[in-house]
């Protein structure tokens, strides 16, 4: 006899099969005896029912169940997959030699990392306000209050545009090393910054709080560029008036967004941002002092004898992302 | 009678239209409701001790950034809550670039911001007086500066840590591994010494000052001499440095990514928070003369992020037992 399944294939697909026609044989009884088993011969072939194969699965929460019957061979991420496709039965309905393997592979490209994916992004817009910290400046600390726009590309890749506005204040250090050190520091506030960015997904995963519930999360790194502005902080606040200098900046990003079990539209968010922008910083003759430039005094003419420097502003920021459309589709049978 | 019969048949319609949905969802009750999230758990915490060998660095530190050599120890109780101490002893101090525009990249004064003073032609002292050209400079002589100037030696801390999250972490599909994520709190030591350890201030090299009240006539003038001018150094510089152990609260949190059962690396960020005058000097307008004492002091974050291997005694993790209830054993 020619074997065409291993051992366990067919038991495989001897447990898969025997619920239907149990369920028909009992539907069937009631008005006519289910009909004898045909005798297999020694020739037979082993057939598959491959429709049986294509049951869509049931839907998952409030997901209709008719997206997943479409069975469109997407991968997890939303994307086409067409090596992955489930290739045409064999002639005649029958298995040919090749066709285990080719049912294998393509029940291998649907098994992935993590099955599957709570949720899913492709074409959709996200809005994300977002607040955060300096924390790399012991001087002058700023909060961030901004709001991002992305549209995703791709389940990992989306592009988008950020906007913050910043609210800088000195330091207690700041007001002590000029009451102990009798030092005026040099420093500068952040007050705006907007950038069009390019955001790429590369790790997903799951994770178990108190292993009684499960949440889906992902880490993200983000790079972009755009403008930002920065204004002086006067040494001497009660004669000169500050300057601001808007410059061109590039930022990059690291984070992480946690998706919560029953919604389709929100996620939690965390992360942390570097702009990097070269600043202009208050010249060191304006003010009274043994060094004093007196045409210095004016705002302009200070910013034009400004000293350049590449400055560095780290933001720790929380964010909720709200996702448009509200709701989404799976594209994959599991 | 017709119309009893009717109003029966509608209110069994309405009862079986209210309660049947009910009894419905109950029929469809999830065999794995009350379940665990993951049965058979790695159990990588649960009674077992840890020790984690690291190294970290200070953030955000204005005077001397440091590096940090040091250990943690700790056990949980189950898998989710334990509890830790720490001691990291700073190995490295780095000047930040605000300790080297004060007093110069050789720390001697060179280039630096703080007058450094001349030699005492009056007096016939050793010690530097203020010159001519820094007489009206806010800012105290170079030697005060680096007399009252602390750093931080080493840290410790005592926490509770819970640890919440735990998960698996795929790389390249490829390798998998369990991770967790944690934060603890607790209480943290601090210990300040001096930046310049052979550093004097002008009183301290002086001497003969008399420092005890700041309101009696004698203050800062010598003790054998109380006619003599005011040591002006004395009197608008005084210096006091800040060291000492100081207890604060501790927080934090982390990542173990974990390399086998027993080994896992670390991730670690902890704030020790604590109330000191890094600088020791006065930093207040409202003391007549100034002086340094409690007021000037503030809450400092001594922040260290750090990265270490932990090891796990007994080597070998068991795993969670699902009870046929339900619960984990």
């Amino acid at each position: 006899m020619r074997r065409f399944l291993t051992g366990s294939a067919v038991l495989f697909a001897t447990a898969w099969a025997i619920p239907a026609p149990a369920l028909a044989a009992a539907a069937v009884a009631v008005t006519a005896p289910a009909p004898a088993p045909a005798p297999a011969g020694d020739d037979e072939d082993i057939v598959l029912d491959e429709a049986e194969g294509e049951t869509a699965p049931a839907a998952t929460g409030d997901k209709p169940a008719a997206a997943a019957a479409a069975a469109d061979t997407g991968d997890l991420f939303g994307e086409d997959t067409k090596k992955g496709a489930a290739p045409p039965p064999g002639e005649g309905g029958k298995v040919s030699k090749d066709s285990e393997l080719q049912q294998l592979k393509a029940d291998k490209a649907f098994i992935t990392v993590v099955q599957r994916q709570r949720f899913l992004k492709k074409k959709r817009f996200e809005l994300q306000p977002q607040a955060g910290i300096t924390v790399n400046d012991p001087f002058v600390r700023h909060y961030a209050v901004g709001a991002e726009l992305n549209y995703w590309l791709s389940n990992r890749m989306a592009v988008g545009l950020t906007g913050t506005g910043f609210i800088g204040n000195k330091t207690a250090r700041y007001n002590n090393i000029r009451f102990q050190e009798g030092v005026l520091l040099t420093a500068n506030k952040v007050v705006w910054q907007a950038s069009a960015n390019f955001l790429y997904n590369p790790f997903y995963g799951k994770i178990a709080v108190f292993n009684r519930a499960l949440m889906h999360w992902e880490s993200f790194i983000q790079v972009g560029g755009g403008a930002i502005q920065t204004q002086i902080i006067p040494r001497y606040e009660s004669l000169h008036k500050p300057f601001n200098h808007v410059t061109g900046q590039g930022n990059f990003a690291l984070g992480a967004r946690f998706y919560g079990p029953k919604s389709d539209w929100i996620s939690v968010n965390f992360g942390v941002r570097t702009f990097i922008y070269q600043d202009k910083l208050e010249p060191q003759g304006r003010g009274p002092g043994p060094t004093m430039e007196m045409n210095l005094d004016d705002a302009d003419a200070a910013k034009k004898a400004a000293e350049k420097k590449l400055a560095f502003n780290v933001v720790f920021f929380l964010g909720v992302s709200l996702y448009f459309p509200t709701t989404f589709q799976y594209t994959t049978r599991r | 009678m017709h119309r009893i019969r009717t109003l029966t048949v509608m209110a069994a319609t309405l009862a079986a239209v209210t309660l049947l949905p009910d009894t419905a969802q109950a029929k469809r009750k999830s065999p794995l409701e009350g379940k665990p999230v993951v049965v058979r758990k790695l159990e990588l915490h649960k009674l077992r001790f840890g020790i984690t060998p690291f190294v970290g660095m200070s953030l955000s530190q204005a005077f001397v950034h440091k590096g940090y050599a040091g250990g943690r120890l700790h056990f949980d109780f189950n898998d989710w809550i334990g509890v830790k101490g720490m001691f990291a002893y700073g190995v490295i101090n780095k000047p930040a670039k605000l300790l080297k525009g004060l007093v110069g990249e050789d720390g001697n004064g060179t280039n630096g911001s703080l007058p450094v003073g001349g030699p005492d032609t009056e007096g016939g002292t050793t010690v530097p007086v203020r010159s001519g050209n820094d007489f009206n400079n806010p800012a105290p002589l170079l030697h005060d500066f680096k007399s009252g100037l602390t750093r931080n030696d080493w840290l410790a801390s005592f926490d509770v840590v819970f640890t919440p999250f735990s998960g698996k972490l795929g790389l390249f599909s490829g390798i998998f591994t369990e991770y967790d994520l944690y934060l603890f709190g607790g209480l943290g030591l601090s210990s300040f010494g001096k930046q310049y350890p052979g550093a004097k201030s002008t009183t301290e090299q002086l001497g003969n000052l008399d420092t005890s009240d700041p309101k009696s006539a004698g203050y800062c003038r010598p003790v054998n001499d109380p006619t003599a001018d005011i040591n002006r150094e004395c009197f608008l510089h005084p210096v006091k440095a800040d060291t000492g152990i100081k207890v604060g609260p501790s927080f934090g949190g982390g990542m173990h990514v974990f390399l086998a059962d027993w080994a896992s690396i670390n991730v670690d960020v902890q704030d020790i928070m604590s109330v000191n005058n890094p600088a020791g000097l006065n930093s207040t307008t409202t003391d007549v003369p100034p002086r340094v004492d409690k007021k000037d002091a503030n809450w400092n974050h001594n922040v260290m992020m750090s990265l270490g291997v932990t090891f796990y005694l007994p080597p070998k993790a068991k795993r969670s037992v699902l009870k046929a209830s339900g619960k984990k054993k």
